[in-house]
């Protein structure tokens, strides 16, 4: 190498002269062409002078070792080395790929959520049909605390066909929940993104979902269980028209609106503001308007009448140091038809299609740390007055109106809920540890006509809980929860029963873990 | 009352006050918190290429402050300077080692407060880069055609840039958002036909190429900025002029040449840049000291300002803002002056030309 370099020098120096020679007119042009040339042979000297310090600077015990590497050749035995272990790598990654891994054909998401519950009430939980007298069934007698697992999730979402150039991508949802014994389809859909989702968070989003798929109606019915604060949902979306004494019993409620609904329904927003401080994006109006089978989850339709859905929400465009920000007011409302039956002896039919309507109103401002929910429901439903005696040719109906409402304030210490330190480079695994103390305000009247002339179940059916809460999120997905209740409930016109106590308090505890 | 009395709890008063003064001055934080607008691969916490890299990865703000008692937490935000804001507006970082000008701006204009203490960083090289597939020659060839960058990160701006240095405007092409990891996927397939991107990776496998590369260009680059949170600044002027001090002894290391390889491996430890990628984008730099500069010379005011006023053309804020109102130079002039460092950098006109040339260093 070293030799090469001086051949080229000399080459270099020789042809400079040369050129220099030929076309000199006079001493001065001479002197200033040999200047110019002495500038060359310095410059090409400069050119070649780092090898041989180089070398010795390879060999100087007081060079860094990195630059004592920097200046080290590699020899074949070093590059055969390298080469071993990217090789033994490849190996291992195509083993590991045909014998361990778990492979779709397009891309996928795969969650699930799981609980474990311990759970108290004062006074004991009591089995259906027993009384103060007799408070035994069968099978079961009063319980003051007991174990559970409420049921667990498994969610699959993924990519059908991703659009790299305009970003109107084509996705699949599909979750599916065990609860005693028996496995639930949830969501099944498949959504289209009718906007480009790449050019830019200021562009305004447009999708179209098919299939079974959550209603877009006010906060809480659109919530999944893994974010919401309170182990129980509100009871206009959990509670059953019976009132119950367990304040945490979960499952269909009166309005149906927490149930997956199979249908077409479109989601967008308008007028979009972007904050690119922290990149926070909030839209003036977001809308959705859908049509839906209205039988609910996993079930067929039962008619030609189909129910319809719209909601209009208006968030404050407001900056992300705002303290407007995440303040929102949101209107509901589902229409629809639902078959009317008698409920003779024998030979039940339908009556008619009854009209139903559910109407709603949320507020909800959500500024770390504080948060505040707001939702009030009103359901209208078309009800046969005398069941039993009607027939297709003689009947009446009424209009049956429930109404529910709730408050919920919460506080958070940590940083949970803010998505720059959750995703923070760490060496282990690292979640920031937070906590969420809140309180709510639920109230639920199944009928509000409270009158024994118009239906004797009207009188004595409003509830009222009140539930102190406390949320530790101390791992990425799994949290605890604790939720003290405190259920208040008016007296019926046959007087309180071991189901329907005037008062229960209730100690919930669990474990809510994912992955 | 008696007028000797009167001054006499006057003076009281005042020595009182001022004592109360200078010793909540004096006070000193139990902890303090920086953060960093990157991570390393895989979400490693280490930053990487710039001199307060180097003063974490050196370990000297917890040798400075190590007698004090003072905590050091260091914060390594994946979601880069969008994130460093986020957590600053919810009083989770003290100090940002180095923030994008566009993060930067938009966090002026809806009222983060903050005081620019030092430059972290300045020029480099920036590359136009199409699939490997690509016919075209030039910028102009792609008139057009669709061009990604991420949106509300420091590269839209310098796409924007190159635009306008060939004279278009983002209007005559297609520009799209994607991420860094999907921009050079759609490269691969040929989803979009060009981007300002590293390319050493994607030429390296064969699925892009670049058609325009500029080294150093102030008209393209923007430096880097590090700051201090007002409420800090205010609370804690002797911590902040400890921490300059430190981080100021960490830039003259970082751009002694004797340690530019022990620089690169240092930096090379977050993986985001190989080792070879710095080595490859340095080689054009004589003298280190041209980008590990921490001055706040007339090059960081312009190109600043220069930002703003993009920022504010291209919509991405609404306010007006001055550089000038945001800038605190007392620490990093102490600091210089301490150091006998006055002269030790070059200093930059508002072009970007050397105004006053960096002082002359004894050979090897």
């Amino acid at each position: 190498m070293q030799s090469f370099k001086t051949t080229v020098l000399t080459s270099a120096v020789l042809l400079a002269l040369s050129g220099g020679v030929a076309h000199a007119q006079s001493a001065s042009d001479l002197k200033l062409e040999i200047e110019e040339l002495r500038k060359q042979v310095e410059e090409l000297k400069a050119l070649v002078k780092p090898t041989a310090p180089a070398i010795a600077e390879a060999n100087d015990p007081n060079v860094d070792e990195a630059t004592r590497d920097s200046l080290t050749p590699a020899t074949q035995a070093d590059i055969k080395g390298v080469r071993a272990d990217l090789e033994n790598y490849k190996y291992d990654q195509q083993r590991n790929r045909d014998t361990k891994t778990a492979l779709t054909n397009r891309g996928t998401t795969i969650t699930g959520t799981l609980t474990a519950r311990v759970s108290q009430q004062q006074p004991s939980v009591a089995p259906a049909g027993t009384t103060a007298s007799n408070p035994t069934s069968a099978t079961d007698t009063k319980r003051s605390w007991g174990f559970d697992s409420p049921g667990a999730t498994l969610a699959f979402a993924g990519s059908l066909f991703k659009d790299y150039t305009e970003g109107k991508n084509l996705t699949y949802a599909f979750s599916a929940n065990a609860v005693s014994g028996a496995l639930n389809v949830l969501n099944a859909n498949l959504a289209y993104s009718f906007f480009s989702t790449n050019a830019g968070q200021e562009e305004p989003r447009l999708t179209l979902t098919l299939g079974q798929q959550q209603l877009p109606f006010g906060l809480e019915a659109q919530t999944t269980e893994e974010i919401r604060p309170v182990i129980t949902s509100a009871q206009f979306l959990s509670r059953s028209a019976a009132a119950t004494q367990t304040p945490y019993n979960g499952g269909a409620g009166f309005t149906n609106l927490n149930a997956r609904q199979t249908g077409l329904i479109l989601r967008g927003d308008a007028f979009v503001n972007v904050d690119y401080t922290s990149n926070y994006r909030s839209s003036l109006i977001e809308y959705a308007l859908g049509v839906v089978n209205g039988t609910g989850v996993n079930a067929g339709d039962n008619n030609t009448a189909k129910d319809w859905i719209g909601r209009v929400a208006f968030t404050v465009p407001a900056d992300y140091n705002s303290w407007f920000r995440e303040l929102k007011f949101g209107l509901s409302h589902y229409t629809g038809k639902a078959n009317l039956a008698n409920t003779p002896t024998t030979g039940a039919v339908v009556l008619k299609n009854g009209d139903l309507s559910r109407s709603g109103f949320d507020i909800n401002y959500t500024r770390f740390p504080y948060s505040v929910a707001y939702e009030y429901a009103e359901g209208r439903d078309e009800v046969v007055r005398n069941p039993t005696t009607a027939t297709r040719a003689s009947f009446i109906t009424d209009v049956k109106k429930a109404r529910g409402q709730y408050l919920t304030l919460a506080y958070t210490w940590g940083e949970q809920f803010l998505a720059s330190s959750r995703q923070q480079g760490k060496f282990d695994d690292y979640w920031p540890l937070s906590y969420q103390a809140f309180v709510r305000f639920d109230t639920f009247d199944s009928d509000t006509a409270n009158s024994a002339t118009v239906r004797a179940t009207s009188l004595g059916d409003k509830s009222r809980i009140t539930t102190l809460g406390l949320n530790a999120f101390f791992a990425e997905t799994t949290k605890f929860q604790l939720n003290y209740l405190i259920t208040s409930n008016d007296q019926p016109i046959s007087g309180y029963t071991l189901q329907r106590p005037r008062k229960a308090r209730g100690l919930v505890a669990q474990f809510q873990y994912g992955f | 009352m008696n007028r000797r009395i009167f001054a006499a709890a006057l003076g009281a008063l005042t020595l009182f006050s001022a004592t109360v003064t200078a010793v909540h001055a004096e006070d000193k934080p139990k902890i303090i918190r920086i953060g960093f607008p990157q991570a390393g691969t895989g979400g490693r916490p280490l930053p990487s290429g710039s001199f307060p890299a180097t003063a974490e990865l050196q370990g000297v703000i917890e040798e400075e402050f190590k007698a004090d008692g003072i905590k050091i937490v260091w914060n390594h935000y994946v979601g880069a300077g969008p994130a460093l804001n986020e957590a600053y507006a919810n009083g989770l970082i003290d100090f940002a080692f180095g923030h994008g000008d566009l993060p930067l701006i938009v966090g002026w204009a809806t009222g983060l407060k903050r005081k620019v203490i030092m430059s972290s960083s300045r020029f480099g090289n920036s590359y136009f880069v199409v699939p490997a597939s690509s016919s075209a020659k030039s910028l102009a060839d792609l008139k057009g055609k669709k061009l990604a960058t991420f949106k509300g990160t420091a590269g839209q701006l310098t796409l924007y840039r190159w635009l306008e240095k060939f004279g278009f405007g983002d209007k005559d092409f297609r520009v799209i958002s994607l991420n860094n990891d999907d921009t050079k996927a759609a490269l691969a397939t040929g989803d979009i036909d060009g981007t300002v991107v590293t390319p050493f990776d994607l030429e390296a496998r064969g699925v892009a190429k670049r058609i325009h590369e500029f080294n150093d260009d102030p008209d393209l680059s923007s430096p880097g900025t590090v700051w201090v949170g007002d409420e800090f600044e205010k609370k804690y002027p002797q911590i902040v002029q400890r921490v300059v001090n430190r981080l100021l002894k960490a830039a003259v290391w970082s751009s002694t040449e004797g340690n530019r390889e022990q620089l690169f491996q240092y930096w090379a430890q977050a993986g985001s840049t190989p080792y070879i990628d710095f080595k490859k984008s340095w080689s054009n730099v004589t003298d280190l000291r041209t980008r590990v500069n921490p001055l706040l010379d007339e090059y960081y005011f312009a190109s600043l300002t220069r930002s703003i006023a993009e920022t504010k053309k291209f919509k991405l804020i609404r306010r007006d803002v001055n550089i000038n109102d945001w800038v605190e130079p007392k620490y990093l002039n102490q600091a210089l002056k301490e150091q006998g460092l006055e002269d030790y950098w070059p200093q930059y006109d508002a072009a970007g030309k050397i105004k006053v040339p960096a002082r002359k260093l004894a050979s090897k």
